[in-house]
């Protein structure tokens, strides 16, 4: 590990400055990926700006109009022991509560593992079926996309110098509508998934598919929203053999590689089983909601 | 369960709390990491980033020009040491051999080899001196796999290298791989066959593994302004690791003194040395300050341990009846950069469990561009038993025949030939097999999809060895028990209660105390599941020495004859009248006035080692859409001679099972094709955790070792024997499909089912 | 009169047989006797007065690392196997 300078604003304006001198600077929320990045020299920076102490990147707020907006250095923990959050956003619940365990969960953010820009980022997926937008900021202002846009590889993202990711904004779940992330790890906890999936669903009065929203992760650089697969849905009522197509889909969309964590095949394979039980779980939901 | 009738004890078999507990729930027990000398300085190691290199020219000027940077070393600080085995009691090495493995010599021959280290003021300091080290490699190509580097044409990890038998004789004539070349052989195989009525022949293999331990391996050594050099590190056996630098570094064993520090966890990973010489040698090029080392986790998965990856062929015969008739196998095994895997022990122990007359078992011990492999529990014995219990399942289904009935029927027993013709002293494979089939877990029926039921034996020889004790009785009436065999497994415990057992007072009133290597006599490592066997051996005798000195003291005090009296139960006592009696505390209050302090001692070679045989029944449901394997049920039957300790002797059998599982369903040591060790840590090299873990139900078996006094069989390892294939017959049973090769990770699952090839 | 049972690989020694029963009250006796009938035996097993470290021998059932003074009674039967280690 080589030395490098540490610097924990108070403020957004106390931070900005900071970014501006041309000293590679990388962001310390949770610290769970940057520390072990940093220690292994896997990553190097010549400033750690440590987001911890900006009151704003540590709220969580549910607005007026229903968007849930998560400060990007809040832990997982707050946002899965938050009772409207479970109430209203349980897919999120689903994703917060598997990244690593209750140490980690208790500092990792979502905007930490977001930012990260693994393939593999659990919370993502989950997100991405929300519909979720990001707010980043930079001393120019803020600028605001969504999610399944932020990504551009394994640890890239389209963050320009001096900026940093505020907030998360999910919106509202519309009624009859549910949401479900799953992942597939060899082992029952500490493992990173091999493929993982998340599926949105919302049903019209008759119960068929009114819109629906599949996302991938792990199974391509970066992760995916598979429109496919929510075109073919879309209209439909859903069954198994509907789902099973939307697996085939979801599957075929999938680039996936082979490394230490999984096959190529068994990636692709996955995904569409993972894709078939996301869909299920989120069935389940939008028709308990309804 | 017993299945022999068991004398009354006190203290054998009860359930006290170790002595050692308190200090270590509070966090108070002393590890490597908590040494910390006054001027204390860091050492780090320059590894390897490639498998096989030549090196043509290390530079470390630049290091040691560093300002806090205060010793460098590379494998010339080492005295030249010549080819020579070296008996470390449990395993024997060579030491130049060892020494090139400390420190690479000419070439480096797996990817994390160390190449240099490098002491310095502060831990950061020293790592990055470490990257002002320069190394010039001429890259090679290297071999990683058994069966590749068994091939005529395959790059030579060391061109002068040419097949030895088992006495170290050269039987090949090409520069080969293949560092040795043994047979096992009995009765006529092919007329065996030629009577079988059912012959399975599988291929098999099984990917290096490493022990776990959660410790990593350390070490401050400090080399003294008189020339000896001081020691604390973690490891099985502190004379072992003063045997291991004395030759090292060609000083005298008695310039060497290693202080055993708290162990968290060794499996046989902590016998060979790493860092000691190092940190020794750092700490003389260093004006004698104290060097520090640590080993990072990605470290110890390069470096130390692993275990074999093995290719090994079994072919055997079942008559009509079920009776095994002839065995014949090939086991290759990595042994890592340099000579020495557990093959053989792998052919003495896979066969065990049977009366087989007739075996042919051809053993290979090769090197590959690996680590060096250490022992792991039960060397040798579990990929061995993998592929024999995996085709005895087959012949069981072939047959019909319950596979447990079938183990009965061939069962191995006393006078029983073991392959290396060593007729097998009373052993109780027989009584594990009917305790499982009288278990409640196999009385119980398997139901439901992909669900399945397998079972599996083991076999373990144990060791003996030699151990020293020494036992002062204090005032109060208390003994302190000095022993030399570090506590891995309890055995603090289990050593002091053999002492109050045979002392007859109250286990509480034991204090055990693991001295270093200056002060008590010779101990083998704590391994081969030998020290509550042999080291409570020593206790017995110790124990025999203060009950007659004990007797001698009574009598000067109740003046009566020697003769005349007896230690019976605690006390001595007059044998005309029995109410002439004198207590162990009362003798021990007075021992200033009867001729004063009372010690015992005993040292030994300990004979009479008493096998260990475990039986194994696993349930797994297998999700066949994930490839995910759930234990569902997991009962471990093992013969223990005598728990001493059932709580102690439950966790080891429950902790074999554990690795075992591991091993069966996730562990492996993944490479690309340059030889780059890919998951070095324990996220993606994948131990079971709690949740991966069933409760695991125990039966033990207590057919009594004859010579021991209290009947002890070693129990630390045979229990990781029988999982792998246990658990690859279950899978078979629940999903039909044969898995030949470990892991049988959710991976292979499903590109088993689902198609195989990458797509 | 001891017999030594002989490692699959050392038989052609002697003339493939399995097992030689010959005369000897010490280890060190004993493998001498062997030696005249397995002419290079000795050597084997046998370096600079020691049982060589790489092997093990039993006798009577007994594993161990013995001095060639060993005794070793009448009728004992004596292997000779690889040394093994433990973990
Ligand atoms: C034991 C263990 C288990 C884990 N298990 C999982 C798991 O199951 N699933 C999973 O997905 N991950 C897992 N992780 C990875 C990690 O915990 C998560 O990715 C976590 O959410 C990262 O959040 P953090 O706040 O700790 O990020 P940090 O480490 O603080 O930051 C991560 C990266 O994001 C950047 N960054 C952080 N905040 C911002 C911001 N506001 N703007 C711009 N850039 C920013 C940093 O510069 C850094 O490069 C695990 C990690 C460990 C150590």
């Amino acid at each position: 590990m080589r030395a490098f300078d540490y610097a924990a604003p108070r403020s957004l304006d106390e931070t900005f400055p900071l970014l501006a001198d041309g000293r590679r600077v990388r962001f310390l929320a949770g610290g769970t990926d940057i520390i072990v990045q940093l220690r292994e020299g896997r990553a190097e920076c010549d400033l750690l700006v440590d987001l911890k102490r900006i009151p704003e990147l540590r709220r969580i707020e549910i607005r007026p109009d229903g968007t849930l907006a998560i400060g990007a250095a809040v832990p997982c923990a707050e946002v899965y022991e938050h009772p409207e959050v479970r109430r209203r956003w349980p897919a999120l619940v689903d994703a917060a509560s598997l990244i690593g365990g209750i140490q980690i969960q208790s500092r990792a953010s979502l905007g930490g593992n977001i930012c990260n820009a693994s393939p593999a980022a659990d919370s993502v997926p989950a997100l991405i079926v929300l519909g979720a937008r990001l707010v980043l900021a930079s001393a120019r202002g803020e600028r605001e996309l969504p999610i399944e846009g932020f990504f551009r590889g394994p640890g890239q993202t389209v963050l320009q110098p001096g900026e940093l990711l505020v907030r998360i904004e999910v919106p509202p779940l519309p009624p009859c509508s549910g949401a479900r992330f799953l992942r597939f790890i060899p082992r029952n906890e500490m493992d990173i998934a091999v493929a993982n999936a998340a599926a949105f669903l919302r049903l019209d009065d008759d119960g068929r598919i009114a819109q629906a929203r599949v996302a991938l992760g792990a199974v391509a650089p970066t992760p995916l929203l598979v429109a496919e697969a929510g075109e073919l849905l879309a209209g439909q009522q859903p069954n198994d053999e509907l789902f099973a197509r939307a697996g085939e889909l979801a599957a075929a969309a999938a680039r996936p590689i082979t490394d230490v964590r999984g096959s190529v095949l068994q990636r692709r394979h996955l995904a569409r089983v993972l894709t078939v039980r996301a869909l299920r779980g989120a069935l389940a939901r939008a028709q308990e909601g309804s | 369960m017993t299945t022999i009738e068991r004398p009354r004890y006190q203290v054998i078999g009860t359930r006290p709390i170790r002595p050692d507990g308190v200090e270590k729930v509070t966090g108070r027990a002393l590890y490597g990491a908590d040494v910390r000398l006054p001027g204390t300085i860091y050492g780090r190691v320059l590894r390897s980033p490639h498998a096989h290199a030549r090196i043509l020219r290390i530079d470390t000027s630049a290091a040691e020009r560093m300002p806090g940077v205060l010793a460098v070393v590379t494998h010339r600080d080492l005295p030249a040491v010549a080819d020579g085995i070296q008996n470390l009691g449990e395993t024997a090495v060579n030491v130049r051999e060892l020494a090139a493995n400390l420190l690479a010599d000419d070439k480096v021959l797996y990817h994390g080899h160390a190449v240099a280290a490098v002491a310095a003021v502060s831990p950061h300091l020293a790592e990055e001196a470490l990257g002002a080290i320069t190394v010039e490699y001429e890259v090679l190509p290297p071999v990683l796999d058994v069966r590749e580097a068994m091939r005529e044409d395959a790059p030579l990890l060391d061109e002068s290298r040419r097949t030895k038998n088992i006495a170290g004789q050269v039987v090949g004539e090409r520069p080969s791989n293949i560092a040795m070349h043994h047979r096992f052989e009995a009765g006529d195989v092919e007329a065996a066959f030629a009577k079988a009525s059912v012959v399975i022949e599988r291929e098999f293999r099984t990917k290096m593994v490493h022990q776990g331990y959660i410790e990593p391996q350390n070490a401050t050594a400090v080399w003294n302004q008189d020339g000896t050099v001081t020691i604390w590190t973690s490891t099985q056996g502190a004379f072992a690791v003063r045997g291991q630098v004395a030759e090292l570094l060609r000083l005298p064993v008695s310039k060497v003194r290693v202080v055993p520090m708290e162990i968290g966890g060794g499996f046989g990973g902590k016998i060979p040395v790493y860092l000691e010489p190092l940190a020794a040698l750092l700490s003389r090029k260093a004006g004698g300050r104290p060097v520090k080392m640590t080993m990072s986790r990605t470290e110890v998965f390069q470096a130390t341990g692993p275990t074999s990856g093995t290719w090994i062929r079994v072919k055997a015969g079942a008559d009509a009846e079920g009776r095994l008739l002839a065995v014949e196998a090939e086991l290759c095994y990595e042994a890592g950069a340099f000579p020495g895997s557990s093959v053989n022990a792998g052919a003495m122990c896979m066969l065990a469990p049977y009366d087989v007359e007739n075996f042919r078992i051809d053993t290979y011990d090769v090197v590959v561009n690996k680590p060096k492999t250490a022992a792991y529990r039960a060397p040798g014995a579990p990929a061995a038993a993998f592929a024999m219990e995996s085709v005895v399942d087959e012949l069981c289904r072939a047959l019909k025949m319950d596979p447990l009935a079938f183990r009965l029927k061939n069962s191995s027993r006393e006078g029983t030939r073991q392959v290396s013709g060593v007729p097998f002293p009373r052993i109780g494979h027989e009584e594990c097999v009917r305790a499982a089939m009288e278990s409640d877990h196999y009385r119980s029926p398997i139901e439901g999809p992909n669900r399945g039921r397998g079972v599996a034996s083991g076999f373990w020889f144990n060791g003996g060895m030699q151990s020293t004790v020494l036992v002062a009785v204090n005032p109060d009436g208390t003994v302190n028990l000095i022993e030399g065999n570090t506590d891995i497994g309890g055995t603090r415990a289990s050593l002091a209660m053999q002492l109050a057992e045979a002392l007859g007072i109250p286990y509480e009133d034991v204090k055990p105390f693991v001295a270093d290597t200056d002060s008590i006599g010779h101990n083998d490592v704590t391994g081969g599941s030998r020290t509550t066997f042999a080291t409570g051996l020593a206790v017995y005798e110790a124990a025999m020495d203060i009950r007659r000195q004990m007797v001698a003291r009574a009598a000067r005090i109740l003046n009566l004859p020697e003769e005349d009296l007896e230690y019976v139960d605690g006390g001595v006592q007059s044998k005309s009248d029995p109410s002439k009696r004198i207590g162990f505390k009362e003798i021990a209050r007075q021992q200033a006035r009867t001729g004063g302090p009372i010690t015992g001692k005993a040292s030994l070679v300990a004979r009479g080692v008493g096998p260990a045989f475990s039986t194994q029944i696993v349930d797994v449901e297998v999700d066949p859409e994930t490839g995910k394997v759930t234990i569902l049920r997991y009962t471990v039957v093992q013969d223990a001679g005598r728990a001493i300790h059932p709580s102690y002797v439950e966790g080891q059998m429950q902790g074999g099972v554990a690795q075992g599982i591991g091993w069966a369903l996730h562990e492996e040591y993944c490479y690309d094709e340059q030889g780059h060790l890919l998951n070095a840590n324990f996220l993606d090299y994948r131990i079971p955790t709690a949740l991966d873990l069933p409760p695991i139900e125990t039966v033990i078996v207590e057919v009594p070792n004859p010579a021991h006094p209290f009947g002890v069989r070693g129990v630390g390892e045979v229990s990781i024997v029988p999982p792998l294939a246990a658990i690859a017959n279950a899978i078979y049973d629940a999903i039909g499909v044969r898995f030949t090769d470990l892991p049988i990770s959710p991976r292979r699952i499903v590109e088993a089912l689902y198609g195989g090839k990458e797509g | 009169m001891p017999t030594v049972r002989l490692p699959a690989l050392f038989r052609e020694r002697c003339g493939g047989a399995t097992a030689v029963t010959v005369e000897g009250s010490t280890l060190g006796e004993v493998l001498l006797a062997l030696d005249r009938r397995c002419p290079g035996i000795f050597e084997l097993l046998v370096e600079g007065g020691s049982i060589r470290p790489e092997l093990a021998v039993a006798i009577d059932g007994e594993t161990g690392s013995y001095l060639l003074d060993e005794p070793v009674p009448p009728g004992a039967e004596i292997a000779i196997l690889p040394a093994i280690a433990g973990g």
